[in-house]
């Protein structure tokens, strides 16, 4: 399974990779730091799922959604957003705009270890898309 | 009598003259009605201190000689006419000329034989004074009565008009005060959005940090790489509050304002940069015309202004070794005022019009903070400074052309 990763930030980026290797999941991940490097990539590469951070440089979270859910061929892969905002009316917006999850990252690594090996593992089981 | 009654009914319907012509009109009716040759009106202040004189009645004008004439008396020392203030009552002399009391009048003033005022209550205070001279017979309470009369009617309308002006006052008031309401609730809207985020990460990073090298140790490995970064997320956690706290002063209190010169200024911030280290090429470009250089405001405040205009001009270049920043003041005569903008023009990568409006937003960046660090909080501050100002600033740029940040401020 490959996976997108739009992640600004190299520590957040670096807890995700520490999360999948000590889960023991072997998956390739795709890591962009913005919207237009993530465009960029999925002009040829099509990930099983993209792991969203919403507070981005340039263009936040919502924007890339708004965006890609407007590219026929590329609004049918699920986002996950992966956040530190737990605020009610962002985790709205961000349904609003077709998500498939949504993550706050906190402070419980553990917590987010079981969050993440849940999420991927339904993913692996969906057929398709 | 009965004309009498008609002018009265005839004042009460003048709710849409202006104050003069209310004013005008029953000072003409109190002087014919009681078969006067002059006639004045006067407000009092506050605290029935000062006589303030509004109007003469036409009569009054044509025969008085006066130069320079005094519209402001003070109660407690002016003539006989101040008798109605003093023992708050009307007051009817009938021998003006004789009356031990009298004070005399300036040169060329009517010669006054026989005299009557009235003062007009609101609220037990006295507001006004009606007088009336020189009837060829003696006065007497009828007259009293009749310009009791007309000073009442005159007086409620000048109340009318002054609660409304009062009421429309307040009414701005109110809408500019929930104008500013409304754009501190976004503030803070958009605080509780970008604290959630931008304040939360440096603190989960160190936490992370903080158990990668505890794992890491226990495995042998070596962790100087997330002290480093440990270290970093500290420092930048401080930045983030340090700058938001400067964020959050400017506007709360009331800053003492001095004038101050732009010019010395952007040399004293040119200066203070260069000794931190900072290398970059500072030229100000001052227009021989531009008289405008000297601004009322705190000194701290234009201070921050350009302090973070000339820095976020060097710490974006992209050419390190050339770095130029050009100050300008550009004036000009707009309606008769003196309107001076000013300009911190950089040759650096220039600015995609498409983030124009996002620079000035509170923790907004355009790279990530791991290749620029920056708290997303300069431009914001620049901007509230100038706004608190009664100013407005803005960006010219494209790619590659550079950057020019506009300012004014309103003096």
């Amino acid at each position: 399974m490959n996976l997108l990763l739009i992640e600004d930030d190299d520590i957040d980026s670096q807890i995700f990779e520490r999360t999948l290797k000590n889960l023991k999941i072997n998956c390739e991940v795709l890591r962009v730091k913005g919207c237009d490097e993530a465009f960029a990539i999925l002009n040829s590469a099509r990930p099983k799922i993209i792991l969203l951070d919403m507070n981005l440089p340039k263009c936040n979270g919502i924007d890339f959604l708004k965006k890609i859910k407007e590219i026929e061929n590329l609004k049918t892969i699920p986002v996950v957003i992966l956040t530190t905002s737990d605020d009610k009316e962002d985790i709205d917006k961000a349904y609003k705009n077709h998500i498939a999850g949504y993550f706050t990252k906190t402070f419980d690594n553990q917590q987010f270890e079981k969050k993440i090996s849940v999420l991927l593992e339904y993913w692996s089981l969906c057929e398709g898309n | 009598m009965e004309s009498l009654i008609r002018d009265l009914a005839k004042l009460s319907e003048m709710s849409e003259s202006t104050l003069r012509e209310i004013t005008d009109f029953a000072l003409e009716k109190a002087v014919h009605y009681t078969n006067s040759k002059v006639g004045y009106l006067a407000f009092l202040n506050s605290d029935e201190s000062i006589l303030t004189m509004h109007s003469w009645s036409k009569t009054a004008m044509k025969i008085c000689a006066i130069e320079n004439m005094t519209y402001t008396y003070p109660v407690a020392t002016t003539g006989l006419w101040g008798d109605a203030v003093r023992k708050r009552h009307f007051q009817i002399h009938n021998d003006y000329a004789s009356d031990p009391a009298k004070k005399g009048y300036p040169t060329g003033h009517v010669e006054i034989r026989r005299h009557a005022n009235v003062p007009i209550f609101f609220e037990n205070k006295i507001v006004a004074l009606i007088g009336v001279g020189n009837k060829d017979e003696d006065y007497d309470e009828m007259d009293i009565t009749k310009l009791t009369l007309l000073i009442e009617g005159m007086w409620r309308h000048i109340q009318i008009k002054n609660n409304k002006v009062r009421l429309e006052e307040l009414v701005a008031e109110l809408e500019s005060k929930n104008r500013l309401l409304a754009k501190s609730n976004e503030e803070l809207m958009h605080f509780a959005f970008v604290a959630s985020h931008d304040l939360k990460a440096p603190l989960r990073a160190i936490h992370n940090l903080a158990t990668w090298i505890d794992e890491d140790l226990k495995d042998g490995k070596d962790v100087s790489g997330h002290i480093k970064l440990l270290n970093q997320r500290v420092m930048r956690m401080d930045s983030l509050t340090s700058a938001l706290l400067e964020y959050s002063r400017i506007g709360r209190k009331h800053t003492e304002k001095e004038e101050v010169d732009i010019i010395e200024i952007v040399k004293e911030v040119e200066s203070d940069l260069k000794i931190s280290g900072s290398q970059f090429k500072l030229t100000i470009y001052k227009n021989p015309h531009c008289h405008g250089t000297r601004l009322k405001i705190n000194k701290t405040r234009i201070y921050q202004v350009f302090s973070n205009l000339i820095c976020n001009a060097i710490k974006h270049h992209h050419n390190p070794s050339d770095i130029q920043v050009d100050i300008s003041c550009h004036c000009s005569i707009e309606s008769g005022v003196l309107k001076c903008k000013f300009c911190v023009a950089d040759n650096g990568p220039g600015i995609d019009p498409k983030f124009h409006e996002k620079i000035f937003q509170i923790f907004q960046t355009l790279k990530p903070r791991d290749e620029v660090e920056g708290t997303g909080i300069g431009l914001s501050l620049v901007k509230k400074i100038i706004e608190e100002n009664g100013g407005k600033i803005w960006v010219e740029s494209e790619i590659g052309k550079g950057s020019k940040f506009w300012f004014y401020i309103d003096r």
